[in-house]
């Protein structure tokens, strides 16, 4: 539990092996994302939340419940699945309770976000991992930040995508994806930095 | 066409060898085959609080059933798919939630769809390897070959391959370059129809 | 960088408003520029070097054609946009890269970095920098330099610089080291950024700021992983190994790719000058500078909007 190393885990799980970039989980968002940077930004905060909650809950039910059952590997991914989705339904009605005058940008993201990879897949990648409960809890969170980050990317980008002077073949959805390539690439400047 | 694309991460993620490619795309397109056919015959008699509840329930089912088919019949496929096997149920509910799934009409779109599925896991599988690592690898439990276009065409080791491809970076890469190449044809198809009409 | 003064302040002109001729003006400048690298490569690596340079040219610029016919615009090959993309990609090769390596990474910097975003002002990445990373993500071995003096320092430390005879300042300065075709000669960039200053084409804020800040940092922490304390870095020999200076002076000025505002490009250089000794130090990679570029590319339009200059007359709603 070395302070250091969680730290260099964390860094390492938003720069070099982002969610986005590295494992193509969570890029539903992406493709919307909007071009001021607050409401960019608010999405991947949601996701991060959502992550950290998520782990929180599917840890210890794995651990304690459905580890010691022998119908363990028959039960996990329905079980997880069911209770990812849940828990993201369970957070958009809470939302929409708690601020129910918020602007229309904040709740048109919350379809999307119900269907996203990268909660179950922070589930899962713990799971196989072999993690424990703070690594996990560290994991999704970090995780959950370099989502953020990506995001803040693509609005960053946004601007320039939007152009009328892109080719028609390439607007919309083919420019994202290379921009999405360039930062990918630009980002593999950073391995060997958080062992 | 966009929710089409982004649910095809799993199939853009594990396709760094053919047969990744191959086994991902045949896997998605029965998880969506099987499921939509089940999905079909409920959903009607399911009141609507419920209807996307029970939807996610049946989704898991089956792919935890076709998870546990995998296992048991080539465990070496498994390994290397991951954790992008259970990502297929939320990848089949975003299709769900798009209207990919079969309502009052018929179940062509479905079968479209999955054939679609399964045309570009292999294309992707395939160029994603051969650009990437110089080979085809088509082995599956145990079983199969392994195809060095290195050793057995380009004889001389002056071309070699171009690692970036086999990178997430150059999966994005192929995916913009290809939806491009749909694009355009799609619109040189649609301003030939009005200068027809 | 086009202004004004009046009486109500000074008015920065975006570059996009800038005429077709002043344009082609600057780049051709620009060019001039690049000529005394391209000498010094010859001088000290011979043939090969200018058969990386005229490949990369030549692909540049048939590159730029087609695509300009694909695009159905008018034929700007001789706005010089082409050369300088390929003249910097050539000068980030090492002298030993297979040509085929130099033709698509010059294709795909000019195609898709460029052309593939709307052609010339609309790209958010420098074209070069990304046929740079694109070609050292997909042939690594071939694209980097394995004999410079900053991979020489990062294996083996001090005592390998200096068993290697490259602790000389003064050949580190003038070129006479091995490296990529563009990046030994310090010399030749400088007088090239010398002859942008006086011909008022660029003012060299991102230069200076990106290398002090470098400077400073590596200075501070330059030490550390060889197992030193703080303050014991060696900045000269760091700002004149590797390819910091021609990215500097060349590739972080880009009028397109870069920020528009005075504190926007001191804010831009600043990360930039962080990031390259980040990645100098404790990265797998020797050189840093290129890919901090590439990464702080991305941000620019976020640093645009943060460092916008107040329109005299407007304020904020009370």
């Amino acid at each position: 539990m070395d302070l250091l190393k969680i730290t260099s885990a964390s860094f390492a799980a938003i720069f070099i092996n982002n969610f986005v970039f590295s494992r193509f989980l969570g890029f539903c968002p992406f493709f919307t994302v909007s071009k001021k940077p607050y409401f960019a930004v608010i999405p991947g905060l949601a996701v991060t939340v959502l992550m950290t909650l998520t782990c929180a809950v599917l840890y210890p039910l794995n651990h304690y419940v459905l580890a010691p059952m022998i119908l363990e590997k028959y039960l996990q991914t329905a079980v997880f699945v069911f209770l990812a989705y849940l828990i993201t339904q369970a957070a958009q009605f809470a939302m929409k309770r708690i601020m129910p005058y918020s602007s229309g940008e904040i709740f048109s993201y919350f379809p999307l976000l119900s269907s996203n990879c990268a909660v179950l897949g922070a589930a899962f990648i713990i799971i196989n991992e072999n993690y424990n409960i703070i690594q996990g809890l560290v994991f999704s969170f970090s995780s959950g930040i370099g989502l953020t980050l990506a995001l803040l990317m693509m609005s960053s980008v946004k601007e320039r995508i939007d152009s009328p002077h892109i080719p028609a073949a390439f607007k919309d959805l083919p420019i994202s994806l290379i921009s999405a390539a360039l930062m990918a690439l630009s980002m593999y400047g950073f391995t060997g930095i958080f062992k | 066409m966009k929710h089409f694309v982004l649910g095809l991460a799993p199939v853009l993620a594990v396709s760094t060898l053919t047969i990744n490619g191959i086994g991902m795309g045949l896997i998605f397109a029965l998880t969506l085959l099987l499921s939509s056919g089940l999905i079909f015959l409920i959903r009607d008699h399911l009141p609507e609080i419920i209807r996307n509840s029970i939807s996610v329930i049946i989704i898991a089912a089956v792919v935890t059933l076709i998870q546990l088919a995998t296992v048991h019949y080539a465990p070496d496929l498994c390994a290397s798919l991951g954790i992008y096997l259970p990502i297929i149920a939320v990848n089949c509910y975003i299709y769900y939630s798009a209207g990919v799934y079969p309502g009052a009409e018929a179940p062509l779109k479905t079968f479209k769809a999955c054939l679609y599925i399964v045309i570009i896991s292999v294309f992707a599988g395939l160029f994603r390897e051969i650009a990437g690592k110089g080979t085809i690898t088509m082995m599956i439990a145990g079983a199969g070959f392994t195809y060095d276009l290195g050793k057995s065409i380009l004889k001389d080791i002056s071309l070699s391959p171009a690692v970036v491809f086999a990178m997430p970076a150059g999966g994005f890469l192929i995916a913009g370059l290809v939806l491009a190449f749909i694009q355009h044809i799609k619109n040189i198809s649609r301003r030939n129809k009005t200068w027809i009409c | 960088m086009a202004g004004t003064e009046g009486k109500a302040g000074t008015v920065v002109f975006s570059p996009h408003i800038h005429n077709r001729s002043s344009i082609e003006k600057i780049m051709w400048n620009v060019v001039i520029a690049l000529v005394p690298a391209a000498l010094s490569a010859y001088h000290f690596f011979g043939i090969k070097s200018i058969i990386i340079i005229g490949t990369s040219l030549l692909t540049g610029i048939v590159t730029e054609l087609l695509m300009c016919l694909f695009a159905r615009r008018p034929v700007t090959i001789l706005d010089g946009s082409a050369v300088i993309t390929s003249l910097l990609f050539s000068y980030m090769m090492p002298t030993t890269c297979p040509l085929f390596i130099v033709v698509s990474g010059c294709f795909f910097a000019i195609a898709i970095v460029k052309w593939a975003f709307g052609g010339l002002g609309c790209n958010f990445m420098n074209p070069a920098i990304g046929g740079y990373i694109f070609v050292t993500a997909a042939w690594k071995n071939f694209s980097t330099c394995g004999d410079d003096p900053l991979s020489v320092f990062k294996s083996g430390g001090w005592n390998a610089v200096t068993s290697a005879h490259f602790e000389n300042y003064l050949n580190l300065f003038i070129g006479n080291i091995p490296g990529t075709v563009g990046e030994i000669s310090k010399l030749a960039i400088l007088a090239g950024l010398a002859y942008l200053v006086l011909m008022r084409v660029l003012l060299p804020v991102i230069p200076l700021v990106f290398l002090g800040t470098a400077a400073v940092f590596l200075w501070i922490f330059g030490g550390i992983p060889a197992g030193g304390a703080f303050f014991t870095g060696n900045p000269l020999f760091q700002l004149l190994s590797g390819g910091i200076a021609l990215c500097a002076c060349f590739m972080a000025v880009d009028y397109v790719t870069s920020p528009l505002t005075i504190n926007g490009k001191i804010i831009f250089a600043v990360c930039l000058g962080i990031l390259t000794s980040v990645i100098r130090l404790w990265s797998d990679f020797t050189e840093g500078a290129f890919y901090s570029v590439a990464f702080m590319n991305i941000f620019v339009p976020l640093i645009d909007r943060f460092t916008r200059t107040r329109i005299f007359g407007y304020g904020r709603l009370r």
